[in-house]
């Protein structure tokens, strides 16, 4: 051994640098490099803006977005997922109310799905909403799912709800 | 030492080339961006530097051009011509917040003719140092005229049916 490698590493060293300072930047670097990676494809942080998912969700809230969530599953009734816009840069945060091939129908505010009433325990207080508009069922496409956000103490038409289609569901919102 | 040389040499004439030689897609992200940026005014602006943006805004714009704007909240409108989306510009400089529009996820699709091209994108505003505002869905249909990428038409898109 050379009299470089016998001579004791200074402690302000082994704190700031470790022992090895070389290894400590490949050490950071790969550390670096898997948080930018989970971040922009694993786990998604968001933050939530506007009313609509109140009171379970408040304006300002950070939240992430589990993007692996749906890869062996399917998305379930209930789950608050984030939905793609033009791309993933703004993202819509609503809630599954009705899955493929599903009837659904909102008289007064309840929601009835296949012609059954739904029950939303995360739903606290709600306005009379009456949808579709031509008091029709609306029929779910084989790939399609209806949002609709909490807060339905919102009128119905500032409140953005709707149907969508699957490869739009950019993940699952961890509450 | 050599071989790094080239290596940097080569990659700063890549970059150069990206740069100086914009394709049709990068030209229209850019136009997008200008117009997102005129659009966009603070409440310390002048009347010039207003009027100027108002000018900036409509020659992003076909003589033809269509605005159809339907979003969650507000009555469905469209707008035909140049004028009248100089009119409802000039309106908006009335906000005494001013506005920021920006601009995400613009993605260009080329045709269907040689001189068209449709471009998806989503637009966010915000008033002031408020909360976010709107964001809204769009799609623009684009022509070239005389080497450059005119709006002959904005949709608004919901994102959410219903």
């Amino acid at each position: 051994m050379s009299d470089a490698e016998l001579r004791p590493v200074p402690w302000w060293q082994v704190i700031l640098l470790g022992r090895n300072p070389k290894v400590t930047a490949v050490r950071l670097l790969v550390t670096v490099a898997l948080v930018v990676f989970a971040w922009k494809f694993l786990f998604v942080p968001i933050r939530v803006t506007g009313p609509s998912m109140q009171p379970n969700f408040l304006n300002g809230q950070r939240r992430y977005l589990n993007r692996l969530a749906y890869l062996w599953a399917e998305p379930q009734r209930g789950d608050v997922v984030g939905i793609k816009t033009s791309g993933m840069h703004n993202l819509f945060m609503k809630r599954i109310i009705a899955l493929p091939g599903e009837r659904v129908r909102i008289v007064l505010g309840t929601v009835l799905i296949n012609g059954e009433p739904l029950d939303e325990p995360y739903v606290p207080k709600r306005q009379p909403w009456n949808w579709p508009t031509d008091r029709r069922e609306w029929q779910l496409g084989p790939d399609e799912y209806l949002f609709i956000g909490d807060n339905r103490t919102m009128l119905m038409k500032d409140h953005e709800f709707g149907v969508q289609r699957r490869d739009r569901i950019a993940g699952k919102v961890r509450p | 030492m050599k071989w790094v040389f080239r290596a940097v040499l080569l990659v700063t004439f890549g970059w150069a080339a990206w740069a100086m030689w914009p394709n049709d897609a990068r030209r229209i992200r850019k136009g997008i961006g200008q117009l997102a940026a005129a659009v966009s005014f603070s409440p310390r602006d002048g009347n010039i530097a207003r009027l100027a943006s108002i000018e900036a805004t409509i020659s992003h714009f076909t003589a033809d051009a269509e605005l159809q704007v339907d979003t969650a909240g507000y009555a469905a409108r469209t707008l035909t011509g140049r004028e009248e989306i100089r009119e409802v510009v000039a309106l908006s400089r009335r906000a005494d917040d001013g506005l920021q529009v920006e601009v995400f996820d613009i993605v260009v699709t080329m045709g269907p003719g040689p001189d068209e091209a449709s471009a998806a994108l989503t637009a966010t505003a915000r008033s002031g140092n408020t909360e976010l505002v709107a964001a809204q869905e769009f799609v623009f249909r684009l022509r070239k005229v005389d080497r450059r990428w005119l709006i002959q038409r904005i949709q608004a898109v919901r994102t959410l049916q219903k």
